[in-house]
């Protein structure tokens, strides 16, 4: 029996620990019992059970004994059939499921997270006597907003520290946008992310002032922080608990099931956002909210990141706490441009430059990339990523503009060289017009053509357009070209053309994608337009020496 | 402190790893420069610099103290603020704790910020009678631009003596470092294999050291001795896609008080204890040459004997691929603790090294000169004669039997691996082996690319513009095969089927359908293992008249094997091998080759050669790609002719096929052979 620190791996610290032991003789064909008991005073008055496994399970109860006086409040996501609960008498309660098939996605292509699929049951139970902050949960939002704000209570008062550097952050600033922005960049970019989770800090933040002199903490500190100088210069916020897995909080089952925090900025009445592309409304319309992540690093003022994106969320408002519904953005707000101008010579070498332009979400791992890795890993990357599409190549002269402001499309440039593009085949030259930018979607073809199970992510919404120019040498010209492909299946579309013209072969495709999630019927159209994608990306175009 | 007066002090503590040391109490002043400094020119974009590493171990003081000033020069540097210290308490006197953190934040403007939070303790494991945690503490007001300075101390218990492993390159540059040890002059006790003392006379270090630097030895005028490294601008150890085991290649220097005078008497001496132990395990037991006897009748030669124990030992459960028993278990069973050959017969199961030990127990009690090896896991390191640590080197056992005048090399531990070879983590390795009464340090032979060979065979109809069906089969032997068996055996059959369909989805183009349909010789290690595939799919792209295969399915997705012009560490590759293709594509009626791949050769000197070769036979047109690797190791100045090599081969391996409409309505069908 051994026992092990125990965490999400995030923390720097936290006190949980997981006890182990052994199981003996657990040979194929064995059956291993194993019991144990634990005891808590939680502050939290709810039980999450989740009976799902990664493999099959044959029967799994859980029993709810509660002393007299007590009540309890349970709902279902997902809910199972044969899990309706037993009055046992005396305070107890059963819930039962049986034959749960077990679930692995670890090598399922484009699904959702295992713990949004899994079901799960939350218990709230509340009776006389009870040691919670000031409120017990009865199982709605509005109580666990009020749970939450009694726990939280004080901790984003800003002092004369916090006060000073909020009025110098907006200082010269008018308009409500400039100022909030400037306060939230700093939370964002000047607060290091480091999460100590004692007792109950895995749900109470630090306070702000805390976080302030150390310019650290983890993701509730840095909402409360943000709320906290909000405050300083008379912008209301307060605290969203979200999941970073897409569809595990669930409007329908109230649940202290979030993960991460982030932050809700209350907009002015009649305001009219611009830019702002996160917005939601509660309190039946008469509160408007931005919501932003000051955990997300590289994620712009105005959006939301692509992993908390049509997830539900409880935003904590004392009695207006509610649900709400995290905006998916529009395909044109993630957008990528690449723009590609190359010379093809008689040796089929190619060399050219290559333009690129990604705004949005969707520049966020190059961001990362470029001001957290050293030029040698980026270079790397950029080899790796070329070479998914070109075998021998130089890429050089790498140039990036806006890689730490994020209201501007990050732009990256570079020039490449490339050997043996076009294969020589008798007196025809091949060659791909589409030279660089593999996009589409990985699908899973163990799977293909069985029935998908599981619903479909797809990431995130974007537009992504490529334009790639090839001049064409002196006594060359296109003898034959691919066909143009043009598809829509409505939750995306794709068009590509090639056309050759004053000696420029010239390739252009543009691939959208309005929505990130699908139900499992739609799979074989994601592998259908996987397949348009791939064979159009390989398309060669036929050459021929005049 | 004398052996037999006030007690015994122990050295060399097993597991003893890491960490740290000590400096002065006084924090260094930062210098303009240090305050200015946005990057190195030595290490540019680098996250952070190690401005200065203090190391100092006094064992009088049982005393191990580290001090550190790092520059943060982007964004990812700032999360080195967050610094975690491994301790293990223990009550058995060996463990070690962490004391004394201090640290401070220097600003880019000047300013500091002194570190008084408090350190957390972060259990990593604790059990009965030991601890092993972290003590972890944020430093406050990190940005780009500070300077981070802190230091800490560790302590053993009084009776402890634990000489410094300075691990001096890391995945940091370090300006300046400077590392000091004060061993103790007191006579110590050195325990090694089985629990054998003796008194410690010599100080002894592994050192791999940048160009230049040596190890300073100064003799105070008490006679005690100084040793000490002084380094500067140690670039960060860069990691390589094949590159040779980090542990071995990386700059450090590892100290022992040892009672050997040389590497040679170590070796001697610590061979003769293993190998002591190892016979005891061996045995001469009257269970064991009946088993040998009953196995080996009928066989003809030494060859013939080896042959039919070696297949005996391979029915032995191994239990490093299984599960392992726990004490309690075998308690259940009324079995003791697992002591010698016959044990493992009885039981039917051992571990790797128990396997190889008896099928050397068996061997012998048939009357074979046979001998066992402990040899180094090259997947992790190779074997290094002047780092001192026979356990911490030589990690698995094989055994080598010598008949018709030479030695013959088997390893019956590693599941798979057939009569005769080795598994390729102890190949071309080294290590120690008995010889009669003593020991000798020998290399083991390294396995041919002919031993080691994937066959890829494709079959497939061209149904239409792109469109292909037919079946892909592969053949595995040698180490793919092992590799794809121990695969088995650590998950399942289905598990093996799953990896194998996915390793051939990898290959062919996006849009394929793949379905394992065959799976042959999973556990036979004498034939090839077979996986056949049903495939279909678009395979071929149309452009007007005209459509373009490519000429080798399994390669045409294939990445640059080297697509960094510039290297830091040699070339490494687990064996030698040959990969062997056929495609034969059979098109439909009304199309002809236009064009096909060119024959080709590429060469690498005398270590590799790639062949490609096509033919045309009737409405079907076949290439055949070879690539055989005969070399493992290329040191730097060889890299640029093994990446042309590469290169080369890779670029002729995406020549296309390019097919004609001969006639203006293609038919549907093709005339082709299915099977293989």
């Amino acid at each position: 029996m051994s026992d092990h620190g125990v965490g999400m791996g995030f923390e720097l610290y936290t006190d949980e620990k997981m006890r182990s032991a052994p199981i003996p003789a657990n040979g194929i064909g064995a059956v291993t019992a194993m019991e144990f008991e634990r005891q808590g005073q939680p502050y939290e008055n709810d039980i999450i059970w989740i009976p799902d496994e990664s493999i099959p399970v044959a029967t799994e109860r859980l029993t709810l004994n509660l002393p007299p006086g007590y009540s309890y409040k349970a709902a279902w996501k997902e809910k199972r059939s044969e899990a309706t609960p037993v009055d046992l008498e005396g305070g107890r309660t059963l819930w039962e499921v049986k034959n749960v098939p077990g679930r692995k996605l670890d090598d399922t292509e484009l699904a959702p997270g295992w713990l949004s699929l899994a079901s799960r049951l939350d218990v709230f139970y509340y009776g006389p006597g009870q040691v919670v902050p000031k409120t017990a949960m009865r199982g709605d939002w509005q109580d666990i907003g009020l749970w939450y704000e009694a726990l939280a209570q004080g901790r984003n008062v800003p002092d004369a520290a916090i006060t000073a550097k909020a009025q110098e952050l907006v200082q010269g600033k008018t308009g409500f946008r400039e100022r909030v922005e400037a306060i939230a960049e700093f939370v964002q970019q000047q607060v290091r992310y480091v999460a100590i989770e004692i007792g109950v800090g895995g749900h109470q933040p630090h306070a702000a002032t805390e976080s302030f002199r150390t310019r650290s903490g983890d993701c509730k500190d840095k909402a409360t922080l943000l709320s906290a100088m909000l405050q300083a210069v008379g912008v209301h916020s307060t605290w969203v608990m979200v999941n970073t897995d897409r569809g595990v909080i669930d409007a329908r089952a109230p649940s202290l099931i979030g993960n991460h925090m982030i932050g809700a900025i209350q907009l002015p009445a009649d305001y009219k956002p611009e830019g702002m592309y996160s917005v939601v409304t509660t309190a039946k319309g008469s509160k408007q909210w931005l919501l932003f992540d000051p955990t997300w690093e590289k994620t712009p003022f105005g959006q939301i990141e692509r992993e908390l994106q049509g997830s539900d969320a409880l935003l904590m408002d004392g009695g207006d706490s509610t649900a709400i519904r995290i905006p998916v953005l529009k395909p044109e707000q993630n957008r990528v441009d690449r723009e590609a101008k190359f010379a093809l010579a008689a040796d089929g070498s190619l060399s050219g430059s290559v333009h690129e332009m990604r705004g949005g979400d969707i520049a966020r791992e190059r961001r990362y990339l470029l001001t957290e890795s050293d030029l040698r890993q980026q270079k790397q990357f950029f080899d790796r990523m070329t070479s998914q599409d070109l075998l021998s190549f130089q890429l050089t002269n790498l140039k990036t503009q806006h890689v730490r402001e994020l209201a501007k499309p990050l732009e990256i440039d570079y020039s490449l060289r490339a050997e043996h593009v076009a294969q020589e085949a008798g007196p025809l030259l091949m060659v791909r017009p589409r030279v660089v930018g593999t996009d589409g979607f990985a699908v899973d073809r163990v799977e293909k053509g069985k029935h998908r199970s599981v619903p479909i992510d797809l990431g995130e919404t974007r537009e992504v357009h490529d334009v790639c120019e090839i001049k064409l040498p002196a006594g060359v010209a296109a003898d034959e070209l691919p066909p143009p492909v043009q598809v829509d299946m409505g939750f995306a579309a794709y068009q590509s053309k090639v056309t050759a013209d004053g000696g420029i072969l010239r390739y252009e495709r543009t691939f959208t994608v309005r929505e990130i999630t699908l139900p499992a019927e739609r799979y074989k159209d994601v592998e259908k337009l996987s397949s348009v994608i791939a064979t159009d990306e390989g398309s060669t175009a036929v050459l021929k020496r005049q | 402190m004398r052996l037999g007066q006030l007690g015994r002090a122990l050295v060399g503590v097993a597991g003893l790893v890491v960490l740290a040391g000590g400096a002065g109490a006084q924090w260094i002043a930062p210098t303009p420069e240090e305050l200015k400094m946005t990057s190195i020119a030595e290490a540019p974009d680098a996250k952070a610099v190690v401005l200065y590493r203090d190391e100092l171990t006094e064992d009088d003081n049982h005393m191990w103290s580290t001090y550190k000033r790092i520059k943060i020069l982007t964004e990812a540097g700032k999360d080195l603020g967050d610094v975690r210290v491994v301790f293990n308490k223990r009550n058995d006197g060996r463990g070690y704790t962490v004391d004394q953190i201090a640290g401070r934040t220097i600003e880019p403007d000047g300013s500091i910020v002194p570190f008084t939070g408090k350190p957390y303790e972060k259990v990593v494991d604790q059990g009965d009678g030991y601890k092993v945690a972290y003590k972890v503490f944020s430093m406050p007001q990190v940005q780009v631009g500070s300077i981070l300075e802190y230091r800490y101390k560790l302590r053993w218990e009084d009776n402890v003596y634990a000489p410094p492993e300075w691990e001096i390159q890391t995945d940091l540059y370090l300006r300046k470092g400077h590392f000091l040890w004060k061993p103790t002059d007191r006579e110590l006790v050195h325990t090694s294999r089985g629990g054998r003392e003796a008194g410690t006379s010599t100080l002894v270090w592994n050192a791999v050291l940048p160009k230049g630097v040596e190890m300073g030895k100064t003799r105070l005028p008490n006679g005690r001795l100084l040793l000490e490294v002084k380094v500067q601008d140690v670039a960060p150890f860069g990691r390589e896609e094949y590159m040779p085991p980090f542990q071995t290649a990386a700059y450090h220097v590892f100290f022992y008080y040892s009672p050997y005078h040389t590497p040679q008497e170590y070796w001697k001496t610590e061979g003769g204890y293993w190998s002591s132990d190892t016979n005891k395990f061996v045995g001469s037991s009257a269970y064991v040459r009946e088993a040998a006897a009953a196995a080996t009748a009928g066989a003809t030669g030494d060859e013939g004997k080896a042959k039919k124990l070696y297949a005996l030992a391979r029915t032995i459960e191994n239990t490093d691929y299984s599960r392992k028993r726990e004490r309690a278990e075998e308690k259940g069973e009324g079995l003791k603790e697992t002591k010698s050959a016959e044990d493992v017969l009885r039981r039917k199961r051992g571990s790797g090294d128990e396997i190889a030990m008896t099928f050397v127990a068996l061997a012998r009690a048939a009357g074979l000169n046979a001998s066992v090896m402990a040899v180094s896991d090259r997947s992790f390191q190779t074997m290094n004669a002047s780092w001192l640590d026979f356990g911490r080197q030589l990690n698995d056992d094989i055994a080598v039997i010598a008949y018709d005048g030479k030695d013959h090399f088997f390893d019956p531990g590693s599941p798979y691996t057939s009569f005769g070879h080795l598994s390729w983590k102890h190949s071309m390795s080294g290590g120690v082996r008995q010889q009669g009464k003593e020991t000798t340090m020998v290399p083991t032979p390294g396995e041919s690319y002919k031993d080691s060979k994937t066959a890829r065979l494709a079959n497939l109809v061209l149904l239409d513009e792109g469109r292909v069906s037919g079946t892909v089969t592969f053949r595995f032997s040698g180490s793919p095969a092992v590799e794809w068996r121990q695969a088995a055996l650590r998950n399942d059959e289905a598990e093996l089927r799953e990896m194998l369909t996915k390793y051939a989805q990898s290959m062919l183009p996006g849009g394929t359908e793949v379905k394992l349909t065959q799976l042959e010789g999973v556990s036979d290690e004498d034939n090839p293992l077979k996986a056949v595939f049903a495939v279909s799919g678009n395979l071929g792209s149309a452009a007007g008249s005209r459509v373009v295969l490519p000429s080798d399915v399994f390669v045409e997705h294939q990445q640059p094997t080297f697509p960094h012009a510039e290297r830091e560490q040699p070339v490494y590759f687990h064996y030698a091998e040959m990969v062997q293709d056929a495609v034969r594509i059979a098109y439909p009626e009304g199309f002809a080759v236009e064009s096909a791949p060119a024959d080709e050769t590429v060469k690498l000197k005398q270590n590799a050669v790639y062949t490609q070769r096509s033919k045309q036979t009737g409405n079907s047109i076949t290439v055949w790609r070879d690539l055989m690797v005969g070399e493992v190791y290329y040191p730097l100045d060889e890299y640029a002719d093994l990446r042309k090599f590469y290169s080369d081969f890779e670029r002729k391996d995406h020549a296309s096929i390019v097919l004609k409409r001969t006639s203006a309505v293609p038919t549907a069908k093709a005339s082709s052979g299915g099977g293989e």
